[in-house]
């Protein structure tokens, strides 16, 4: 086991590579992890499943453990500050689907998202961003010491996560707007692998997108000598990070050899072995046919493999449908307790499994791709009929390799915080970001500092 | 006055209340309240607000004449903390303002107790007009007590509305349409690729992988959420070498042999720099953007050649696959300014960014040439200038698209929007069914503002609707349709309120969502925007039960307070909507179905009369039989009316309105109101403001 980030934090700064300039012309070739052989680097995956469990509440507001509810049961093995742990606990029929992989699983218990708004809008909002304007997952990116590292800062990918979405049903965000997933897996691939505008039609090879970028660069920063206003300043500011982020991946990429084929775990070979072609038709476009989710969530997963496994980049995104999804009628079925909501939940997480599975199959490091990736599991909601956020049904897979346990529960007290109501969600985001190398006391505006304890107790 | 200006100033520097949330309703900017004196005779909503809110008091002994409840209360605290947690949406005395208008001053102690002690519902964020951090969500406790207190003693000591409306609290000042906001706007996906396929004589899908826009009341160009990211330039640099490879095979041939009329050689190559340069950044580009430009089409030129390396039609086909990219990929391209040139303080636009303007307002799309022409010749200068030109635009089928391109976002029910439906309920819905409705809605709204009587009042009282035979089918109205689409009267349906994409689009998969439906009229429709979701008030929904319509599994509503503080503003609406499935099937009955086996148990009778409040300010209650008797009263509402002006001056402006755009609103009101609500008048009337012009 390795010690969490606080005592490896100097191992990174000393393998840094570079970190990540303004000037697309300054900037140094940022390489992929695969040359650090044998070393250990966390990765993070963020995993959205839709519109809540069932997690009914008692008049007081806390949570009705009935047999069928969400939460895990069993008996405390330990106790700590504010927390409880079992191990091995029992699951219940929402969540015996974890069966195969209960092993590499921790269930949290008394969180609770305790500002902002409400219902499934309000909790997508602030389920990765504590309130504040930027989620998690882009932070952590946008940072030199992880983000910084790879060719690609942090990718987003989404299973019909678009299809007919309102503009707040997504949960990642920077500077307050909603970034979309990506749900076409194809697009996906081949942007990250620089494939989809290799220029193989260019004489000698000859790839223009480097002087397009010092050229645009250029022009924005001349557009920035304009008397602009914040808010213009700021999307400039956001274009001309865009064209550095393009850059950095355009010199990781040929570093990888990525558009020359095989090489290890970036190999561009054998991805979308059936052919899926995503491009025909146009309303609604094969990506969002109901009969092609599994084939695309397959391949994203798939192709969230490969990206970590090869050191492409280290945070990840998975959004599974949408708040308040209409994929299989989700979001009516969620609104009562039924085997319905459950195998349609547990379609949604078969996907899960398999990329934990294919995460454990996967060398990297020491170990394997699992040992070294948390993945975080989240939602909008706790209850689906009651639309609360008390009691968040949130879990973390992997991550052994930085201490982080599995087969366990972690209950929280409901008077941890002397509200009656448990922890502050926040916390778990601030361990997230610790995980992650990312040394902070507080994520977003909740005003609440401090990690969540017990994580590696 | 002065002194009470810089009270208040003094206060706002501490106001807060309503985050930019953008999950929230409270995302919503400006009302109706400030912006309904459409017509002097009507009820402006500006006098309802004046007349229903607590009259103002000049010192705080008058509260004594207000029954508080028991309990310690401090009015001067309570108003400091009011005015540091509260302002800025709920306004100097509680009426709301137009940014963010909450009304408050109805409500009593317990009311805000319930809210705001329960903390987590008063959301932290930036104050809309200062811009400052706060967090009225910690105010609780004795601060949500003595805020409490303030409100139900009649906000004694507060501003007078006179001066209120001097800060933009509610209303319009004297002041004409101020400019309007400099910006850089990223193309749309629609704009870009309207944009290309225009200049290069295409036709082609460019955008499917595009990232979706974020919309704010269902616009997607709003630039304010539009940011490039690694992912655009990906799309982007995919797509140009799309265009680029179309262009070189149809180098010799139409539109682009016509516009090039040159061969192949260096010269022409250069030719093309300028030629397309222009139309790409909508201006003639600079010296030095030629020669930089030029270098991406030479590149391969080895240098050991001279220019008559180019002479061979397939290098010069090569470089225009090299260099056109690199056009396609400049900001100068992605973004369309509005950043004007300095004169007086205020910056006027210059030709070429008010033909840029002119072009995508009424066309989604790039200049034309004579647009370009125009502002080559500086004649797109005067008022007269814009006018005509936005006439002359609005008569081509393109312009007459992208006005009903502005009703679908208006409405909120694009393509992307409309649910898919449970085929066990919905045998006939289909993806080319959505699609009709969205082509229904267009054909419709083109109908009625081009070539019936052009007036406001049809979009709601209109006794057709537009059908072709795939929607004729599926609603069962009409036969012998044809592909396209005409006029069907009939009894089922008629105006905004019965169009199939706006039901099915506020529904879910098996059910109505007269919630959802009643939220979309106030916000869409009346602009009244609502109250963010309680954060920790359960909020269940109804069970299923099949002895039970819609409207009686919802009756929590009405009878739990909680429930029926807002849910009073919107059931009743969608409740009289529900004649209409959730696929936009009218229905004369409710079909209650088993839902594990979809058999149909019952057939319930749908009960559609109701009230409605608020509709034009105050809490004026006004009563309904039907959807077709609620369609008249929107019809003739102020809100409405002044809503449809506020969301076109909102797609026009393309940024979250601020407090500064109500003057301009409300002389477009007033060109709306002269003109007897004729929307042509409205949709060209923009083009005569100040602000349409003039950024500052």
């Amino acid at each position: 086991m390795k010690t969490p980030f606080r005592n490896t934090r100097r191992r990174f700064v000393k393998n840094a590579i570079v970190a990540g300039t303004l000037s697309p012309i300054a900037m140094r070739i940022a390489q992929p992890a695969l040359a650090a052989v044998g070393q250990d680097t966390p990765k993070v995956v963020f995993v959205y499943m839709p519109d809540g469990v069932y997690c009914p509440k008692n008049a007081d507001g806390t949570t009705s453990h009935g047999e069928a509810a969400w939460h895990p049961t069993g008996a405390v093995s330990s106790t700590g500050d504010g927390y409880s742990i079992v191990n091995n606990p029992v699951m219940n029929d929402m969540t015996k689907a974890f069966t195969p992989i209960q092993e590499h699983m921790t269930f949290l218990q008394g969180l609770d998202m305790k500002l902002g708004g409400g219902s499934h809008q309000g909790g997508t909002r602030k389920v990765l961003t504590g309130n504040g304007d930027n989620s998690l997952d882009i932070i952590l990116g946008q940072q030199d010491n992880i983000g910084g590292q790879t060719p690609v800062r942090n990718v987003n990918l989404g299973a019909m996560a678009n299809f007919q979405a309102g503009t707040t049903d997504h949960s990642h965000y920077y500077n307050g707007v909603s970034v979309k997933p990506e749900d076409d897996p194809v697009a996906a691939f081949n942007r990250a692998y620089g494939l989809s505008s290799a220029p193989g039609a260019t004489p000698g090879g000859y790839d223009p997108r480097r002087d397009i970028v010092s050229q645009a660069h250029k022009e924005l920063e001349a557009l920035m000598k304009n008397d602009l206003g914040a808010d213009e300043r700021l999307k400039l500011s956001a274009n001309i990070d865009a064209l550095n982020d393009l850059q950095k991946k355009l010199d990781g990429v040929a570093n990888t050899g990525g558009n020359s084929g095989d090489t290890g775990l970036c190999s561009t070979t054998n991805f979308n072995p059936n052919n899926f072609d995503p491009m025909p038709g146009v309303h609604p476009p094969q990506i969002h046919l109901e009969d092609n989710f599994t084939t695309v969530a397959g391949l994203q997963v798939d192709l969230m493999t490969r990206l970590l496994g090869c050191g492409m980049t280290r945070v990840g995104g998975l959004q599974m449908s949408h708040t308040t999804s209409n994929f299989r009628s989700h979001h009516s079925i969620s609104h009562n307790f039924s085997q319905a909501w459950i195998n349609s939940l547990d379609y949604f997480y078969s996907f899960l499994i398999e990329m934990v599975q294919r995460f454990k199959a996967t060398p990297d490091g020491s170990t394997n791709l699992l040992d070294n990736t948390l993945i975080y599991v989240f939602s909008c909601l706790s209850d689906g009929k009651l639309h609360d956020h008390r009691d968040m049904p949130f879990m973390l897979i992997g991550g052994h390799n930085f201490g982080i346990k599995g087969n366990r529960q972690i209950r929280y007290d409901l008077n941890a915080e002397g509200d009656g109501r448990g922890v502050d969600h926040t916390k778990l985001l601030v361990s997230i970001a610790k995980y992650m190398g990312h040394d902070i006391d507080s994520f977003g505006t909740n005003g609440v500092a401090g990690e969540l304890p017990g994580l590696y107790s | 006055m002065v002194k009470k200006f810089s009270l208040v100033v003094a206060s706002l520097a501490l106001a807060a209340c309503v985050a930019e949330d953008p999950s929230s309703s409270s995302s919503s900017s400006n009302s109706s309240l400030a912006i309904s004196s459409v017509v002097a005779s009507s009820s402006s909503s500006l006098a309802a607000v004046s007349s229903s809110s607590s009259p103002a008091v000049s010192s705080v002994s008058s509260a004594s004449s207000v029954s508080l409840p028991s309990g310690d209360f401090d009015l001067t605290l309570g108003k400091q903390l009011y005015e540091t947690n509260c302002l800025e949406c709920h306004g100097i005395q509680g009426t709301g303002t137009a940014k963010r208008p909450f009304p408050i001053a109805d409500v009593d102690y317990n009311g805000v107790m319930s809210r705001a002690d329960a903390g987590g519902n008063m959301p932290d964020g930036k104050g809309p007009l200062t811009g400052k951090e706060y967090k009225p969500e910690h105010c609780v406790g004795d601060c949500a007590h003595q805020v409490a207190g303030y409100i139900t003693a009649g906000f004694p000591g507060a501003t007078d509305v006179e001066a209120a409306q001097e800060l933009g609290f509610s209303g319009c000042s004297s002041q004409e349409g101020a400019p309007a906001k400099r910006a850089i706007r990223l193309l749309t996906r629609h704009e870009y690729q309207n944009t290309v396929n225009d200049i290069f004589g295409l036709d082609l899908n460019l955008t499917t992988n595009f990232p979706p826009e974020s919309r704010e009341h269902g616009f997607t160009n709003n630039a304010d959420l539009a940011f490039v990211t690694a992912r655009h330039l990906d799309e982007y640099y995919s797509a140009a070498t799309r265009v680029a490879a179309e262009v070189q095979n149809n180098l010799n041939s139409g539109f682009i042999r016509d516009a090039l009329n040159c061969s192949a050689n260096y010269h022409c190559l250069r030719t093309f720099v300028e030629t397309f340069g222009q139309k790409v950044f909508r201006r003639p580009l600079e010296g030095q953007e030629v020669e930089d430009y030029l270098a991406f089409f030479t590149v391969l030129q080895p240098a050991d050649q001279n220019e008559g390396f180019f002479n061979h039609s397939d290098r010069f086909k090569e470089a225009i696959g090299v260099g056109l990219p690199a056009l396609l990929m400049s900001p100068h391209f992605l973004y369309r300014k509005e950043l004007g040139k300095e004169n007086g303080g205020v910056y006027q636009l210059d030709d070429y960014e008010m033909a840029t303007l002119i072009a995508y307002t009424f066309t989604g799309s790039t200049p034309d040439d004579e647009l370009l022409g125009a502002a080559r010749n500086q004649q797109v200068r005067t008022k007269q200038q814009f006018k005509a030109q936005a006439e002359r635009l609005l008569a081509t089928e393109k312009g007459k698209n992208q006005m009903a391109r502005f009703a679908i976002e208006w409405w909120d029910a694009g393509t992307e929007l409309i649910g898919a439906k449970n085929n066990n309920i919905y045998t006939g819905y289909s993806p080319e069914v959505s699609e009709a409705m969205v082509q229904e809605m267009e054909a419709f709204f083109k109908h009625v503002t081009f070539d019936s009587s052009g007036k406001f009042q049809e979009l709601y009282t209109a006794d057709y609707t537009m059908l072709n035979d795939t929607l004729g089918r599926f609603y069962g109205i009409g036969s012998g349709l044809g592909a396209s689409f005409t006029k069907v009267p009939n009894n089922q349906r008629g105006g905004i309120l019965m169009m199939g994409g706006i039901m099915a689009s506020n529904a879910s998969t098996e059910e109505t969502s007269p919630v959802k439906r009643g939220v979309f009229v106030r916000e869409q429709l009346m602009c009244d925007p609502l109250p963010p979701f309680p954060r920790d008030v359960a909020i269940p929904n109804p069970d299923l039960d099949p002895t039970k319509p819609m409207r009686q599994r919802f009756e929590e509503h009405s009878v739990n307070p909680d429930c029926q503080s807002c849910h009073k503003y919107f059931d009743d609406i969608g409740f009289t909507l529900e004649n209409f499935d959730a696929s936009g099937k009218y229905r004369e009955r409710e079909k209650m179905y088993d839902w594990a086996t979809f058999d149909i148990l019952d057939e319930l009778d749908i009960l559609t009369q109701g009230k409605v409040i608020n509709v034009d300010g105050g809490d004026d209650e006004r009563y309904f039989a039907d959807r077709w008797e609620f369609s008249e009263m929107m019809a003739n509402a102020d809100s409405t009316k002044s809503c449809m002006t506020t969301q076109y001056y909102r797609y026009v402006a393309g940024y979250t309105l601020e407090e500064a755009d109500n003057c301009a609103i409300e002389n477009l009101n007033k060109t709306f109101a002269d003109s007897e609500f004729d929307i042509q008048s409205l949709l060209i009337g923009i083009t005569q403001l100040d602000s349409f012009s003039v950024r500052k």
